[in-house]
């Protein structure tokens, strides 16, 4: 069958639905919700313009494994609820995924040689809002006696601890901080991802039978041997990557360099604080530098702040490793990209508070055949700045590398582990989430989560 | 959460709470600190872990109001839960046998220097603790470093108190009549500095404990960063001890410094009941 032919009235027709967002003037006074999720009609309008056909062309995949044409066929028929549970199937953290993300999902929708564009995403989060029950019913299962306990309730650990509370192990994450979901909870800003839905999504969790305990930091107190000590059969690390990586870039020093977490954390945890401390600390003009998610969230809640803002970093615009919809959202917000521009020195004046920052632009040029880009002679600018924060990539928390002096790193700074069966190099220590991957996506470090956890269980089973 | 069980004003502004918390409370190591929040949405304040009771799961803390957030932990009456107390925080030294120490602490942080004063004594050390305040009222903790220490030395900026003269001066006089073999100090970074300049000229080690600037105490914001021997590390997970002879006082001044630079405009109490802002302006 042509299926260019069969669809292409409809496809002519597909243009990209937004989803509706606050109105940009409210928006930046405030730090709620920017999109506002899809209505029902419209999202079930959207789900019929699905091809429901199993055509190999049209398979969309998603690494959680997600059924998205079950789901949606579920959603076209209106049944919100029986699309939340073949949703939750695989992913224990639907309305979080619904909203952050990634979505390579939406790639994969190609109709000949077309691409569809459709909204996978706004529709994953508009089933998980809806369909959640309202009142559960406690399924706490009755538990084996093999203990397992998780270190870290960021997406990858609760990612784990779902499928292991499924699997009817006894389960206890232990977080350090005080509340509960790793990044998700001191990092993602209000305004992408709200408070009342984290904590919605972890209660679903605790449902399971698992237990959450928080401010226990492994390591410190108890240890590790503790653990083992006292009952627990397996180990499993899910503690991040958020120690700042101290970069050796000139004028580091100076009064008035910020580390992305310290706002984000500030803002996250005392908003009043945040507001007044950094309102002062922060002057006129913030210049910051990183591609990452974390980078563009410091500039959006800055802009909140009322400030000047610019994202400093030396690749090309499709770098930023974002999603295009929040790219979208924080360019109309006023946030200025400097794309192809390397800093190389922050200047700092007699009285130490910053003036700029020394950038080189860059240009592709060619080099052994390959186009790579490189400084341009004479290209140097300097950006006006009051202060810079960096929203670079980050390490393992060095505390997790002084109690265990003998996990194995790989060259890049993740944890090493045995493919097959999932172990580091310390027997009974499994680890998994941004640790392993290395990555910075919410879905890589859920799927190492579920990985880690089928290799859990196997292990479990079998000794 | 964590309950207040007792409550004791110690000096001007200076007050001390014993909080239930059996976990911490068996499982601390002299030196370490607290993430305190007093409430949900408040700051989290670094306290040093003053002294502990397992038998009766009970920790005490020492701080002085300052800010916003000190005086709301101040303000909670007895009984009142704590938002969250997370810790023991910071890296875990065990105290040697060095002969003669030298615990040096001014004002508040004279209850940061106390269980350092225990932990030394309990490692067969002789224990000299000096600790000076500006005036008599902000000098605290005397009769407990009393018992944690074999001989103490006071003084007053003023002189409205034992000697007259500030915590250096007094370093300096001991050296003359004491072989000294370890000098801790907590203080200002002036003081700090100076006391590392003397031992180093000296060839005495020289314990320090920062107080920079912390956000989340466990190694994440990176806002506690120091330098020693020319690397930047995390105070909360390095620290807060470290070699004053390794220290880097420059940049620690400067991380210290933009930690007070908010403070002018800051209006204290915003937000409180008028009757506590007389109360503020009055002291
Ligand atoms: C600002 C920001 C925005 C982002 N935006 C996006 C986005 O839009 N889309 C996307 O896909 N990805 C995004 N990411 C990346 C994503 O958040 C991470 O990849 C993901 O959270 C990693 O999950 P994790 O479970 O491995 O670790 P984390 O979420 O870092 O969780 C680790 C947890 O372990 C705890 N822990 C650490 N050590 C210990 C210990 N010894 N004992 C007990 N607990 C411990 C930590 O406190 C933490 O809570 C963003 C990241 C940031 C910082
Ligand atoms: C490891 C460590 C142990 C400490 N132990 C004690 C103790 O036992 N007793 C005690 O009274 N104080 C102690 N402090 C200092 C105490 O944390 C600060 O006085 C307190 O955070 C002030 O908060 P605030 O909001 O009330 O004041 P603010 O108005 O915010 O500031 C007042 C002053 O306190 C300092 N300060 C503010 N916030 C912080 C912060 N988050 N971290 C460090 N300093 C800050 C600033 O230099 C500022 O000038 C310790 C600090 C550290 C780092
Ligand atoms: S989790 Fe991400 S990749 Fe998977 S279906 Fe949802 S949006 Fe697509
Ligand atoms: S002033 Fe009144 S209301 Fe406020 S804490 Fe004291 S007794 Fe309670
Ligand atoms: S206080 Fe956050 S890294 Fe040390």
């Amino acid at each position: 069958m042509d299926f260019q032919a069969f669809y292409g009235r409809g496809l002519k027709e597909m243009k990209v639905k937004f989803v509706p967002t606050q109105s940009l003037t409210k928006r930046l006074k405030n730090f709620y919700e920017v999109e506002l999720g899809f209505s029902k009609k419209v999202a079930v309008d959207e789900a019929r313009k699905f091809p429901q056909s199993n055509l190999p062309s049209c398979q969309p995949k998603c690494p959680l494994g997600i059924n998205i044409l079950e789901f949606i066929r579920f959603l076209r028929e209106g049944d919100v609820g029986q699309a939340y549970k073949k949703i939750r199937e695989q992913n224990s953290l639907p309305a979080i995924c619904g909203r952050l993300c990634q979505a390579p999902c939406e790639e994969d929708f190609v109709i000949g040689n077309k691409k569809v564009p459709i909204e996978v995403r706004a529709l994953e989060r508009f089933v998980a809002d809806y369909g959640r029950p309202k009142m559960f019913g406690r399924e706490r299962l009755t538990c084996a006696k093999k203990r397992v306990a998780i270190v870290g309730s960021g997406p990858a650990g609760l990612a784990a601890a779902a499928m292991l509370g499924k699997d009817l192990f006894c389960v206890t994450v232990f977080e350090s901080l005080p509340l509960l979901g790793g990044v998700l909870r001191y990092g993602i800003p209000d305004f992408r991802l709200p408070e009342s839905i984290l904590d919605a999504e972890i209660d679903q969790i605790r449902d399971l039978g698992v237990e959450l305990k928080t401010n226990v930091t492994i390591g410190l107190t108890p240890s590790f041997e503790q653990l083992f000590t006292e009952g627990f059969s397996v180990i499993l690390i899910a503690a991040g990557r958020s120690r700042p990586k101290f970069s050796g870039l000139p004028g580091l020093d100076a009064a008035g360099v910020f580390y992305a977490q310290e706002l984000l954390m500030a803002l996250k945890f005392f908003p009043d604080v945040f507001k007044k401390k950094f309102n002062e600390k922060l002057g006129q003009k913030v210049l910051i530098i990183g591609t990452q998610s974390a980078a563009l969230d410091c500039a959006r809640a800055c802009r909140r702040l009322g400030k000047r803002v610019e994202i400093v970093f030396p690749g090309t615009i499709e770098d930023l490793d974002v999603h295009r919809n929040e790219l979208k959202y924080g360019k109309e917000e006023g946030v200025e990209l400097q794309p192809m521009t390397k800093p190389v020195g922050i200047e700092v004046d007699d009285s130490g508070m910053i003036k700029g920052v020394r950038c080189k632009r860059m240009d592709f040029a060619e080099k052994n055949g390959e186009w790579v880009l490189t400084p341009v002679p004479d290209g140097e600018v300097e950006l006006q700045a009051d202060s810079v924060v960096i929203a670079d990539k980050n390490m393992v928390s060095s505390l997790i590398k002084r109690v265990l002096p003998d996990l194995k790193f790989n060259k890049d700074g993740t944890v090493w582990i045995d493919e097959r069966t999932g172990e580091t190099s310390i027997p009974r220590i499994f680890a998994a989430g941004d640790m392993v991957v290395g990555g910075e996506h919410i879905l890589d470090a859920m799927v190492s989560g579920k990985r880690a956890a089928e290799h859990i269980s196997g292990f479990l089973k079998e000794s | 959460m964590p309950k207040i069980v007792n409550k004791l004003i110690l000096g001007k502004n200076i007050k001390r709470i014993d909080i239930e918390a059996p976990q911490i409370a068996a499982n601390f190591h002299l030196g370490q600190f607290l993430m305190v929040c007093p409430e949900k949405g408040s700051e989290w304040i670094p306290l040093a872990i003053a002294d502990a009771d397992p038998r009766r799961n009970i920790i005490s803390v020492i701080f002085k109001e300052k800010g916003p957030a000190t005086r709301c932990l101040g303000a909670l009456p007895i009984h009142e839960e704590i938002f969250s107390i997370s810790g023991p925080f910071g890296r875990i030294n065990s105290p040697k046998q060095f002969g003669v120490v030298v615990c040096v602490a001014t004002d508040v942080y004279a209850a940061q220097i106390l269980p350092i004063c225990k932990a030394y004594s309990r490692a067969e050390n002789k224990v000299i603790g000096i600790i000076s305040a500006k005036t008599k009222t902000e000098l605290i903790l005397e009769p407990q470093m009393r018992i944690a220490c074999h001989k103490l030395l006071l003084s007053t900026e003023d002189g409205s108190y034992q000697r007259r003269g500030n915590a250096f001066g007094m370093l300096k006089k001991l050296f003359d009549e004491e072989n000294v073999n370890l000098v801790y100090s907590i203080g200002d970074t002036e003081m700090m500095r100076e006391i590392a300049v003397m031992t180093k000229e000296r060839n005495i080690p020289n314990l320090i404990q920062v107080q920079t600037m912390m956000v989340c105490g466990r190694g994440i914001c990176g806002s506690c960063r120091v330098k020693v021997k020319q690397q930047v590390v995390l105070s909360c997970e390095e620290g807060p001890e470290f070699d004053g002879h390794q220290m880097d006082f420059d940049y620690l001044k400067h991380r210290m410094e933009r930690s007070c630079h908010h403070q002018e405009g800051a209006e204290p109490m915003a937000g409180a009941p008028w009757i506590f802002k007389r109360f503020m302006e009055e002291d």
